[in-house]
């Protein structure tokens, strides 16, 4: 390039040279030579006229003539234009004999003519005229020319050089450029000359390399010149046999015997008869690429396929299924009694029966099966079958398979499952409907003696109005169309309200008034409860700081607090942030909590209730009697009172055996000195009879239904007024005068 | 001292040899020329004086003009210049001898064709500054030149301050006729229709009625208005030679201021004046 540019810079230099001498000399030459010629003729001319005239001035006097001095330098002075001159006459000795001149600058133009008398030379007539203004005039041509050729020289050399130069730079900046980008590439780089190889084949000579080609890929600088089947021991030889007849780009995937490389090769003519060649070792590329297939479509823990796996090969089998006329059925399995295993013995073991139970099903399936993992312990298993008989078939073959003990641990443990069945393509014709649909029949089949069910339009119907119920629920949060009513607590010994049970209300904008019975079971399900609870325990924190302010008499407050919101929320920071934001002394309050709540986790239950405890909360159980009726967790928990179940109070004066319960239940809690309440409580004979029986406190319709907060203020404003009128009446059991107007 | 003695022997030597007398048997040779305006005066006079001295023969060529005759008899090409100047200093110095020989009008003469006999020297001036480009008669003027170092034009400038201006404006003028001689520019003068030119009056009278001589300012050219000085343009005519010039020179000299030379002279046009 460099030399190029050199013979280019000489070449123009020249040329440029050569025009701009021929620009410098040339215009003053022609016109020097054509002012030259012009004078010389002129000169010749006039020397020729004015030789005539003397010559016959001559002739009239040829002895005397030389001595008409005067008359010879009148017809030398005789001019026919102003330019100025020198004529000289001289006699044959050289003596002057007449001379005309004007002032000349040097140098001179002079001719010589001869002035005859009879044929005889006489005399020599020399005409001149000066040069100088012609070379005045040709050096002004000169210099113009020069000014000019200069500009030319600059325009013809300078410019175009300028310009290549600016063209090498830039070449020069751009073959460095792709050159650091040659030599720093991670792909190996490999150019090949090629060279007519034997009848129409090419062969290619190794050319270059980069420095990736040789410490990546084992080329070295002693390959250069060799035949690509001789680099290598002839690995690349394929990309010879590509590229014959192939004058466009090649690609190929190349293996490395015994190295265990792969090697991608994609090989195009650079034009000029190279060929680049570039390498990239890709062997951990394509392992990679196969651990994140592998991860990408297959579960880690079983092997087994997982979702999106599952939804590409479902939808290749609704493609069969399709073609050829059969049915699949996708069959959804949850596994039941997984959790308590892999809560209690931890997720090593719960992993360990997962990769059982996949063990086993994948024995279980045909080969054209499929069989996946969803996540958790949930299982899917994908078949075409003729009839819908088969699926049945399959699933209680499946549950065979499953229902053998498991040793975990060294612990045996049985696992069951509940399997959900959809049928393309009655029940859905895409996959993530018919896992949809065999997802809702599962729920259906955890029903207690059913092992699998059959996906029907009816489960949808449920499940989307659970949906709705459940978006309801949220959205009834949101708008604050929950609300409370309170229903009052009586002490059964002097028949005031001595605390009031928070009820939670929904009056839906659609279905009107809601009961809880409706809505908290699915609040549950959902984890609607959390937040729900939470507004509940706030607003009648709120609520009994008001009633108090107002000027109420004491009265506890009386809380449900669910078994979902008592494990699952944070539910002594909610109280104490409760009573800091409202004020309210927390020995008014009362949480009643379910008998199951407290025995899931005892040790939990039993720190929970503590804490509570310390806060100064009471805890009361209730619907005492429908549930485990520990007496373990009455021993070991702080519980003040508990609520004996409506269930008992409703016959409690008709049914002996209602009686005896109701009897123990009291009897145990006094023994315990526990506070007894009786809720359900619908007649008078009801309320004496608990009343005489020892029963602390009674709620119920024969005193009052829930009351809205107007009315349960109203209430405990009449029940003021009248023990103001009446304080003295002493505390005899009045169980029977105090209710005015039940509701 | 020495010069002087010189110069002395020089003059009584010329006076000899013209006061000596001719003989038969010296079949001399005398070449004169000179100016046209005095040869044509030299030539009857030549002619009276070789039929009175036999033995003298006089040779007389085209004439050369004033400088180159002088210059001729310095380079003993000739024995006697007829000038119509006076010798330079130079001239003069190579040991020449000059006595003056007679005045002649200086003319105005003019074609033949021309009608007018009469010129005011104002009106000829600017016939020759080209302001009047016609004669009376209508005929276009064309003034016959002079070379400009000639005695005759020098004289001409010398007429008046117009003459002297006239003179430049026809010479830097490109159609102007120029005679190098007298006789060449008498001949354009007699050949040229409207020509007119200044010049001796001894050529219009070596060629009586070829020519128009007019008057100038009213006073006719003659030797008599020379003589008596009403015409005041005239040319001086000189004679030069050497110191030792023939004796026939001498002898010539002596015969043009003779009674008869002179006679002869007056008759055409030179009034001469002798030796000063």
């Amino acid at each position: 390039m460099i030399r190029h540019s050199q013979s280019i810079r000489r070449s123009t230099t020249l040329t440029a040279g050569i025009l701009s001498a021929v620009l410098t000399v040339v215009p003053p030459a022609i016109y020097f030579v054509m002012a030259f010629s012009h004078m010389t003729g002129v000169i010749e001319t006039e020397g020729e006229i004015n030789a005539r005239v003397v010559g016959t001035l001559v002739v009239a006097n040829p002895r005397m003539w030389e001595f008409e001095e005067l008359r010879l330098n009148e017809l030398l002075a005789r001019r026919s234009t102003e330019t100025a001159e020198k004529r000289v006459l001289y006699n044959l000795k050289g003596q002057v004999i007449a001379e005309s001149s004007d002032k000349m600058l040097p140098p001179l133009l002079s001719k010589t003519f001869p002035v005859h008398d009879a044929g005889h030379q006489v005399a020599n007539l020399v005409v001149s005229r000066s040069l100088a203004p012609t070379l005045m005039v040709t050096a002004l041509l000169f210099c113009l020319g020069a000014l000019a050729a200069g500009f030319t020289f600059f325009r013809l050399r300078t410019v175009p050089l300028r310009a290549i130069e600016n063209a090498y730079r830039s070449l020069k900046q751009s073959e460095e450029k792709y050159r650091s980008v040659y030599e720093s590439l991670n792909e190996g780089l490999a150019l090949y000359r090629t060279v007519p190889g034997s009848g129409t084949d090419i062969d290619l000579v190794l050319a270059d390399m980069n420095p990736a080609a040789s410490s990546v890929f084992g080329f070295g600088r002693d390959d250069i010149g060799k035949s690509i089947l001789q680099v290598q021991g002839g690995l690349f030889a394929p990309v010879r046999e590509a590229l014959q007849g192939a004058p466009a780009e090649v690609s190929l995937e190349l293996t490395q015997e015994g190295a265990g490389r792969v090697f991608v090769v994609n090989a195009f003519p650079m034009g000029d008869g190279m060929v680049a060649t570039l390498l990239e070792d890709v062997t951990e590329k394509k392992r990679s690429a196969e651990q994140l297939e592998h991860l990408a479509y297959y579960d880690s823990l079983t092997g087994l396929l997982n979702r999106r796996m599952l939804l590409d090969r479902m939808e290749h089998t609704i493609g069969i299924a399709q073609r050829e006329g059969l049915k699949m059925a996708t069959l959804f399995f949850d596994l039941n009694g997984f959790k308590p295993i892999n809560d209690t013995m931890g997720h090593e073991a719960g992993d360990q029966i997962l990769i059982e139970v996949g063990r086993r099903l994948k024995s279980s399936v045909r080969k054209k099966d499929t069989l996946a993992r969803l996540g958790g312990d949930e299982f899917v298993v994908v078949a075409t079958l003729d009839t819908e008989d088969n699926a049945s078939c399959i699933a209680q073959n499946l549950l065979r398979k499953l229902s053998p003990v498991y040793e975990v641990g060294g612990r045996e443990v049985y696992v069951g499952a509940s399997i959900g069945i959809s049928v393309y393509p009655d029940d859905g014709t895409t996959p993530e409907t018919l896992l949809k649909n065999a997802d809702i029949a599962m729920y259906n089949a955890k029903k207690p003696g059913v092992e699998f069910c059959f996906y029907s339009a009816q489960m949808n119907q449920k499940l989307q109005e659970r949906t709705r119920l459940e978006f309801e629920l949220w959205m009834a949060l949101e708008r604050e169309e929950f609300f409370l009513e309170y229903q009052p607590i009586m002490d059964a010994r002097t028949g005031r309200i001595a605390a009031v049970e928070a009820l939670v209300r929904w009056m839906s904008p659609e279905k009107g008034r809601v009961m809880p019975d409706s809505f908290i079971p699915l609040a549950e399900a959902t984890g609607i409860i959390i937040p729900l609870g939470e507004w509940v325990l706030k607003t009648a924190c709120t609520k009994l700081r008001q009633w108090l302010d107002a000027g109420c008499l004491p009265l506890r407050m009386s809380v449900n607090i669910s078994g979902c919101q008592f494990m699952r929320s944070e539910l002594c920071r909610l109280v104490e942030e409760a009573a800091e934001q409202t004020g309210v002394d927390l020995a008014l309050l009362e949480l009643e909590l379910t008998e199951t709540c407290l025995v899931k986790d005892v040790e939990e239950t039993a720190a929970k209730l503590w804490h509570l405890k310390g806060l100064n909360v009471s805890i009361g159980i209730d619907d005492f009697g429908t549930g485990y009726s520990s007496l373990q967790y009455l021993k070991n928990f702080p519980i003040d009172h508990l609520k004996i179940d409506r269930a008992f109070i409703r016959n409690v004066c008709e049914l002996p055996d209602e009686r005896a319960i109701v009897d123990a239940i009291i009897g145990i809690a006094k023994a315990m000195e526990l506070h007894v309440i009786a809720e359900g409580v619908e007649t008078l004979d009801q309320a004496e009879y608990l009343a005489h029986r020892g029963c602390d406190e009674l709620q119920g319709y024969y005193y009052h239904r829930p009351l809205s907060e107007e009315r349960l203020l109203e209430v405990l404003r009449q029940e003021r007024e009248r023990f103001e009128q009446g304080s003295g009446a002493g505390d005899a059991v009045i169980v029977g005068a105090v209710p005015t107007q039940p509701v | 001292m020495a010069s002087f003695v010189k110069a002395v022997l020089a003059v009584a030597a010329v006076l000899a040899t013209l006061v000596s007398p001719p003989t038969a048997s010296a079949a001399e040779t005398l070449r004169i020329n000179g100016t046209g305006s005095g040869l044509v005066v030299i030539k009857p006079l030549a002619e009276a004086f070789q039929k009175e001295n036999r033995g003298i023969v006089i040779e007389m060529e085209k004439s050369l003009g004033s400088s180159a005759a002088i210059k001729a008899v310095s380079h003993h090409a000739l024995d006697l210049a007829v000038s119509g100047r006076a010798l330079k200093p130079a001239e003069s110095a190579e040991g020449l001898i000059q006595q003056e020989w007679g005045k002649t009008p200086l003319a105005v003469l003019a074609n033949r064709g021309v009608r007018s006999k009469d010129v005011t020297l104002k009106e000829l001036a600017a016939m020759y500054a080209g302001s009047t480009p016609k004669w009376p008669g209508g005929e276009l003027v064309r003034v016959v030149l002079r070379p400009n170092e000639d005695t005759d034009t020098k004289l001409a400038r010398s007429m008046s301050p117009e003459m002297d201006r006239g003179l430049s404006a026809a010479q830097g003028r490109k159609d102007m006729l120029l005679g190098i001689t007298d006789n060449e520019a008498y001949d354009f003068v007699k050949k040229t229709e409207g020509a007119v030119a200044l010049m001796a009056l001894t050529l219009a009278l070596a060629e009586p009625n070829s020519v128009n001589v007019l008057k100038l300012d009213g006073v006719q050219p003659s030797v008599a208005s020379v003589s008596s000085g009403k015409y005041r343009f005239v040319k001086e005519m000189h004679l030069v030679t050497r110191k030792d010039a023939p004796a026939a020179v001498a002898k010539f000299v002596k015969f043009l201021n003779s009674k008869k030379g002179r006679s002869i002279a007056a008759r055409h046009g030179l009034h001469v004046t002798g030796v000063k």
